[in-house]
């Protein structure tokens, strides 16, 4: 709510039940004049939206997860391999790619990888490697073999 | 220190008073009815002490740094301790008092605390309107709009209707103004709220030699500053484009002499006042060196407060072009102060070349375009501000584009959409920055800018941008760019067709469009 003119808005909790226009008026006054330190009785006021909270209670969904793989990753996961550069000094040496979204639960990858999706990389090292879970997250350790 | 102030309290206090002039800017903000205030920030909000001199200010607008002091001052000079109460509430917007336009209203509350004054709330917004012509330039003060001299607008807790009533039947938009008034007050009071409770926390003796402490502290560190600039007179000068009025360059002409801690800066050179509108008042004048100073000396630390500005001390006479006096006019009483800064840069380059800027676009930007909003029929101002132009560059970097000028620091443009919303005769084209339109160098100049609108009924048009003969400087030999090609109008479709559009409102019929445009500016090319 605000006072005819004014551009920022008051929010202000409402009672369930009948709401009494110049009850919700006052309410408004003192609402402003608690949050700014001054109030404008008397001015047009206009409601600017209403929000309503509603609470019930819904089944429980099971996770969707994903289908199981094989422990390695599918040819259809798998896209053409690429140079990369992990150390400085060290020339680039090759590295498989994968698409994440292809992998199922249980691949397994050691690097040196890159894992693609439509967001982000993946950067495994070499030394580091990533399994898929039921829920498709990567669980990574760092330098496992190392 | 006082024997019961200790370091902690006193640091405590200090953040304190920051954290209350930024929630009586809020609340201005959010309890304003005007964009130029809760959208373009141009107000300013502050705490003083009993003498009037600053303890925190809330800047939208640091051209104001002295303003809303001077104003606090000359109240206590002329109302009397003895002649304040609990509950009053004083207002004025006398130019020659803020050094300002008329839209600049002051509201000004005596905080007590037991039984005595212990700090002044005080609020400056920019209204809408204030009367006066519209659009093109003045003359005189008279014709600028309504001067209210310093009055009580509440009297201990009971507003003065007949003042309200003269404000009203004066402004063209009467609800903007009453309703921002009521939100400088809402302002004005927050600030009185939180320091009677500090005073009630601490006792009115710690938080006034908490106050003394600050200033003690930022003078310190401000004298430091000043003391590690090489002694020597320095000089520098610039022309504005005319004064609105006659054609003719107006000087600026600066002289800042460094002698150990003190930092003098000598304006009696400066431009006699102008026949237009670019005149302003002393406390302008001391404010564009107090912007100046504070950027050079201790530009990060807060809360601004008095004294960080006591080693810098001001010479200027009366009547010149930044301490006119009536009739003078004064609506654009902001583009002169900025170029005033770029010379106080400029004189002390060769001092402190790594802390020099080159000449910045130095103008706020505006157009005002006014008609009939073609969805309501009632009349409507439109004020486009600020815009950004291009800054100087420094020895470390290049200038920074798009960027608004100086004096309007923490001053924002209006996003498009707010605009749009407002007045369904207006569209926005484009706002783009100008390429090449900063000066060459090894650091180069940032860039201006051009906006345009689409007008779409019938409305009288305005620009006012500075620098469209006199273009901003370099620095170590970087050349001038080019000034800023201001203009308006041309038809839909056809060639450009740029008009200067600065004296006279320029008319904009339906179909065409206007655009306002900043300077891009020089770099220092460093050898």
């Amino acid at each position: 709510m605000r006072y005819v003119g004014q551009e920022h808005v008051l929010t202000l909790p409402v009672e369930d039940g009948r709401i009494e226009p110049s009850a919700l008026g006052l309410a408004f006054d003192e609402g402003h004049r608690a949050r700014f330190g001054h109030a404008a009785p008397g001015q047009p006021i206009e409601i600017v939206s209403l929000r309503v909270s509603a609470v019930r209670a819904i089944p429980r969904r099971a996770p969707e997860l994903l289908a199981p793989g094989s422990g390695t990753p599918d040819a259809a996961a798998q896209r053409p391999e690429r140079l990369v550069l992990f150390e400085i000094g060290e020339g680039p040496r090759p590295c498989a790619v994968y698409e994440r979204a292809a992998l199922r639960a249980g691949d397994r990858i050691e690097g040196p990888a890159a894992i693609e999706e439509e967001t982000t990389t993946t950067l495994l090292r070499p030394g580091d490697s990533a399994v898929v879970d039921g829920s498709g997250a990567l669980l990574l350790e760092i330098g496992a073999s190392r | 220190m006082n024997d019961r102030l200790d370091p902690i309290t006193a640091e405590i206090i200090r953040g304190n008073l920051v954290g209350i002039t930024n929630e009586m800017k809020t609340n201005l903000m959010r309890t304003a009815y005007n964009q130029i205030i809760y959208e373009a920030q141009d107000f300013t909000v502050g705490l003083f002490d009993a003498d009037g001199e600053t303890v925190s200010i809330g800047l939208g607008l640091p051209m104001f740094v002295g303003g809303l002091s001077h104003a606090v001052k000359a109240m206590i000079e002329h109302f009397g301790v003895d002649g304040m109460h609990p509950g009053d509430v004083l207002l004025t917007n006398d130019g020659f008092l803020s050094g300002s336009h008329l839209n600049h209203i002051i509201v000004v509350l005596p905080v007590f605390a037991g039984g005595h004054v212990v700090a002044y709330s005080a609020s400056m917004a920019h209204w809408a309107d204030v009367g006066g012509v519209l659009g093109g330039t003045t003359h005189d003060i008279y014709s600028e709009g309504f001067q209210l001299p310093m009055v009580k607008i509440v009297k201990a807790g009971v507003e003065d209707r007949e003042l309200l009533a003269i404000i009203e039947l004066n402004v063209r938009f009467s609800n903007l103004a009453l309703g921002d008034l009521r939100a400088q007050l809402a302002a004005v009071r927050t600030g009185e709220t939180r320091v009677t409770e500090l005073a009630a926390r601490y006792g009115t003796d710690v938080l006034e030699a908490a106050f003394r402490a600050m200033f003690d502290a930022s003078e310190r560190r401000a004298r430091a500053a000043v003391r590690a600039i090489p002694d020597g007179e320095y000089r520098a000068t610039a022309e504005m484009d005319d004064d609105g009025v006659r054609v003719g360059r107006v000087p600026i002409d600066v002289t800042v002499r460094i002698d150990g801690d003190r930092f003098i800066v000598d304006l009696s050179r400066m431009s006699p006042q102008v026949a237009g509108y670019y005149n302003s008042g002393a406390a302008a004048g001391i404010s564009a060196v107090h912007v100046a100073f504070k950027a050079l000396t201790s530009p990060t630390e807060g809360p601004v407060n008095a004294g960080s500005f006591r080693p810098a001390e001001v010479i200027l006479p009366p009547g010149t072009v930044v301490s006119a006096e009536r009739p003078a006019a004064m609506r654009w009483w902001m583009t002169y102060p900025m170029t005033l800064v770029d010379c106080i840069f400029r004189a002390l380059a060769p001092a402190v070349p790594d802390l020099a800027i080159a000449g910045h676009h130095a103008d706020i930007g505006v157009a005002t375009a006014f008609g009939q909003d073609p969805l309501t029929g009632q009349l409507f101002v439109f004020v486009h501000a600020a815009q950004g132009g291009g800054w100087g560059a420094r020895r470390d970097a290049d200038g920074e584009s798009a960027t608004i000028c100086i004096n309007d620091g923490d001053t924002h443009n209006t996003p498009i959409e707010a605009n749009e919303v407002k007045r369904s005769g207006l569209l926005a084209v484009r706002y783009a920055l100008r390429p090449d339109s900063g000066g060459a160098g090894e650091r180069r100049g940032g860039l201006g800018t051009t906006f345009e609108w689409q007008v779409e009924t019938d409305m009288r048009f305005n620009s006012s941008v500075e620098r469209t003969v006199m273009a901003p400087w370099g620095l170590e030999g970087g050349p001038r760019p080019c000034p800023t090609p201001s203009g308006a109008g041309r038809p839909m479709g056809g060639s450009p067709r740029w008009r200067a559009a600065r004296r006279t409102p320029f008319p904009s019929p339906p179909g065409s469009r206007s655009s306002s445009r900043q300077a891009g500016v020089a770099a220092s090319a460093t050898p």
